[in-house]
């Protein structure tokens, strides 16, 4: 009686590890319930990335402003990192509408150009989200891996009067958003084009004949590019 | 040995997950220029394209404006006292060449894998602005069209749109950039593979 219990028994236990023998032996698995994409190289997560930007303001009305700036990330996750933010602006040229209002207000011996203000230094921290990521082919031959990314923060600005005894350099509260794709050339460097917005209070022009105008609040949308470093260079991956 | 249903799924060669040849595409979508300082320019835009090859088409569209005065013109106005001299655009129709270099795939959310293409459009048009006679117009653009099912996909597309405008201090080149966001519905509405897998 206990001999066939016993036979039983291994005749069961043989039967649920069948499959999963079988399974191991061929190499393959039940495809079902399993992730999307197996094997993938997490090429953010637990990784710091360092990236040095250049920038550019546009839909400016009356100045834009070129800048150059260093991004730092910790990702905690594939999906979820926190950094801090720096762009300094380093020109500032007038925009069409400001140099036809010159024209428009010049007399003999005065000029009529606005009293502009252009963005200084802005810091700001960040919080990024991930939310997908992929590769495409290129040409139908290059595979390149990328990602696109949604962030935001606070922080600070501060902006440079172009007309000084006109109107002063500010300090103030700044808010970002901003969104962006990244190019993965290997698994540590990327190259990244990113829209901003700076929302914050500050003078964009006033007329010649006006000083210390009042702040007003501001988008100030920028496109910005770099290149990012991402160490350790070699990510984790997972098996 | 007894496949599972994921086993039947899986191909050594992977099928392209959408074919654009020979189909027809019937675009809807609204726009937005963003580079006008002046005008708010919202768009009501549809088009019709043709996909010769996988990564060939040729295609038109019509682009009817809706133009509003952005705050910039209060602030001219009020505060320097100046009317700036501005085109406001009414509508605009046009053709072009469309080539697709890219295609690739995405996981949002790590849920599931979504395709996509980018393309690029070269073309000319005309567009009607304050001027009695209708401008010539050159296109360049860029766009990418998410695949949302076998006969539907979001496309996005940014555009410049490039013509010569006449004004009284002289000539100027215009810039008109939009960006379109809209469905496109292809026709016929499936296909059969050449090799089954």
């Amino acid at each position: 009686m206990m001999k066939a219990l016993r036979v039983g028994l291994l005749v069961c236990l043989a039967g649920i590890a069948l499959p999963q023998e079988m399974c191991a032996q061929t190499g393959r698995a039940d495809l079902t319930n399993a992730s999307p994409v197996r094997g993938a190289v997490p090429l953010r997560a637990e990784r710091h990335q360092v990236a040095p930007l250049v920038s550019m303001t546009f839909d400016d009305p009356y100045l834009r402003d070129m800048g150059a700036g260093l991004k730092y990330r910790y990702y905690f996750t594939n999906w979820l990192g926190v950094g801090v933010d720096f762009v300094a602006h380093f020109a500032h040229i007038e925009t069409g509408l400001s140099e036809q209002i010159e024209q428009k207000l010049s007399s003999p011996g005065a000029s009529g150009a606005p009293s502009t203000s252009g963005l200084g230094i802005l810091g700001t921290a960040t919080l990024c989200l991930v939310p997908l990521h992929g590769k495409f082919m290129f040409l139908g031959k290059l595979p390149v891996l990328y990602d696109v990314h949604v962030f935001g923060g606070a922080g600070f600005g501060t902006t440079q009067s172009q007309n000084i005894e006109r109107i002063k350099d500010t300090v103030a509260f700044s808010s970002m958003f901003g969104f962006g794709v990244r190019f993965f050339l290997s698994r540590w460097v990327a190259v990244e084009i990113e829209a901003r917005d700076y929302m914050m209070n500050r003078v964009l022009a006033a007329p010649h004949f006006v000083e210390n105008p009042g702040t007003q609040f501001s988008h100030n949308w920028m496109v910005a590019t770099g290149v990012s470093f991402f160490f350790p260079p070699e990510p984790e991956r997972e098996l | 040995m007894a496949q599972t249903d994921s086993d039947r799924k899986v191909s050594v060669i992977q099928q392209k997950p959408f074919l654009r040849a020979m189909r027809a595409e019937l675009t809807g979508s609204f726009g937005y220029t963003v580079n006008e300082t002046l005008n708010d320019f919202l768009q009501a835009a549809g088009g019709l394209r043709f996909h010769i090859t996988e990564t060939w088409s040729v295609g038109g569209s019509y682009s009817h404006y809706f133009a509003s005065d952005k705050a910039t013109v209060g602030e001219l106005e009020n505060e320097f006292g100046v009317f700036p001299e501005r085109s406001t655009i009414q509508w605009f129709a046009g053709a072009d060449v469309s080539w697709v270099p890219v295609y690739g795939k995405f996981v949002l959310f790590e849920s599931g894998i979504i395709h996509w293409d980018f393309f690029l459009t070269a073309g000319a048009g005309v567009t009607k602005t304050w001027e009695p006679d209708p401008l010539v117009t050159g296109t360049a653009g860029l766009g990418t069209r998410i695949y949302l099912t076998r006969w539907l996909t979001l496309t996005m597309e940014l555009k410049d749109h490039i013509y010569q405008q006449a004004f009284k201090a002289g000539d100027k080149l215009m810039n008109n950039l939009v960006v379109h966001s809209g469905l496109s519905i292809f026709m016929p509405f499936g296909w059969e593979y050449e090799y089954q897998r």
